[in-house]
């Protein structure tokens, strides 16, 4: 008996396996006992690494676990504690009401008393304070005032110096603007006069030019007078 | 009433498109971590793939906590490396590759330390069968929770490319040709080497499946 291959029986595993292939290979499973035991036992492999939890989950429970202990062990110690608060209150509160009206009276005056001399200490404390805060006061003030000013010179000193520098630009670029104008003019002289002698050249050319034709003229005339006669 | 009930789910489809449509891949997010160190976009990757990476770490080392440590290595590794991805690769792809390989490299230190051995390893379903029988819990909560102590037990007994291939096909379900990808070897390599793990692990598992059920009866 031919047995599949492995790697047809995963393709059958994973049902990637064609309609034909998959008869073929069912076939096979109701055959061959071996084949079956061996695939059955691949198929609850693969279940079990499919349905296999994170790691994490027995760890988290731990951890859970451990939490929950912490917080009842928190919680203990914190009610302990409010147990204790409160009998050392009630016991506080029980043993007041057992002081009698002669200490309660005596306590009022010792009270009023030491009030009286506390307020009388606090005013005559508190004279010099004022003394000093008024002092602390007027120096904080000269000093802002003696600040003021000094930033005050020293921005006019920076805007005098600025105002010195825009203005030597200024004196510059005037200069330079002098000198490209003078320059211009200069050559515009030196164009036109240029222009001008090539104008009188050609005056003078045109006027020779004009004389020796009306020259030739004349003679011309003379020539052909003589000619008639 | 059917229809109307179906309405907000099909709204909801269109909408699951939509948001696709505009969505930037993995590859788009990389390529800004890659040019402008963009750090948005490598925190949206850090999120939406540290689970999967902490789940294949955890389950090739066997300890959530070690499983913890290899995930940070591998996005810290992605970050400093950011510039050796290749534009036109699959970003999770070079992602499981790095993940792989940082497990691999601390499970050879592990071996090397003789913190773990792959044969002194055969009696540790035993003692997680131990351990976990302290607990008190009805029987079929514990007979689940010793199956599952005993899947992980063999899946560490099993070799590392062969753990390597059964996690990333039948835990986070990974298709043949991504698995042949990540660990750039030909897809028939890797379905082969599926079915020896898989025969591998049915062979360690099937009789300590018996003695369970046979305890339970």
């Amino acid at each position: 008996m031919n047995h599949p291959t492995q790697n047809e029986w995963l393709l059958y595993l994973d049902g990637e396996a064609s309609p034909e292939e998959m008869h073929r290979l069912l076939e096979h499973l109701e055959q061959c006992p071996m084949c079956a035991t061996e695939v059955a036992g691949w198929k609850r492999s693969v279940q079990k690494l499919q349905r296999l939890p994170f790691p994490a989950s027995a760890q988290l429970r731990t951890d859970r676990r451990r939490d929950a202990l912490w917080a009842s062990t928190f919680l203990k110690w914190g009610l302990a504690a409010a147990i204790v608060l409160f009998v050392g209150f009630a016991f506080g509160r029980f043993s007041s009401l057992r002081t009698n009206a002669l200490e309660q009276s005596v306590a009022t005056q010792v009270h009023e008393e030491l009030r009286r001399e506390l307020s009388a200490d606090l005013l005559t404390a508190l004279d010099p304070e004022r003394e000093v805060q008024d002092e602390f006061q007027k120096q904080l003030r000269v000093k802002l005032e003696s600040a003021l000013a000094k930033t005050a010179a020293q921005n006019a000193r920076q805007y005098r110096d600025l105002m010195q520098v825009a203005q030597q630009q200024r004196q510059q670029d005037q200069k330079r603007l002098l000198t490209l104008i003078m320059e211009f003019r200069d050559q515009q002289i030196s164009d036109t006069l240029a222009l001008r002698r090539d104008l009188e050249t050609a005056v003078s050319t045109a006027d020779s030019d004009l004389r020796q034709d009306s020259r030739r003229i004349s003679q011309l005339a003379d020539t052909l007078s003589t000619v008639q006669k | 009433m059917p229809a109307v009930r179906d309405q907000p789910r099909q709204n909801k489809g269109k909408l699951s498109i939509l948001a696709a449509m505009f969505s930037t891949t993995d590859e788009q997010q990389m390529w800004r971590v890659q040019t402008t160190d963009d750090h948005a976009a490598f925190v949206h990757l850090v999120q939406r793939w540290e689970q999967p990476i902490l789940r294949l770490c955890a389950r090739m080392m066997g300890n959530l906590q070690q499983g913890e440590d290899l995930k940070q290595e591998t996005f810290t590794r992605i970050f400093v490396h950011r510039k050796d991805f290749r534009q036109g690769a699959k970003f999770s792809t070079w992602l499981w590759r790095i993940a792989l390989n940082l497990c691999y490299d601390e499970l050879r230190k592990r071996q090397r330390h003789g913190e773990f051995s792959l044969e002194d390893s055969a009696g540790e379903a035993a003692s997680a069968r131990e351990r976990v029988c302290e607990e008190p819990s009805p029987d079929a909560r514990l007979a689940t929770r010793e199956e599952c102590e005993l899947v992980r037990g063999a899946l560490l007994r099993l070799p590392e490319a062969h753990r390597a291939v059964l996690v990333l096909r039948y835990c986070e379900g990974l298709k043949l040709r991504e698995i042949a990808d990540i660990l750039e070897i030909p897809e028939t390599t890797a379905s082969s080497r599926i079915a020896v793990g898989l025969a591998q692990i049915t062979r360690l598992l099937e009789p300590q499946f018996d003695e369970i059920k046979a305890k339970i009866c």
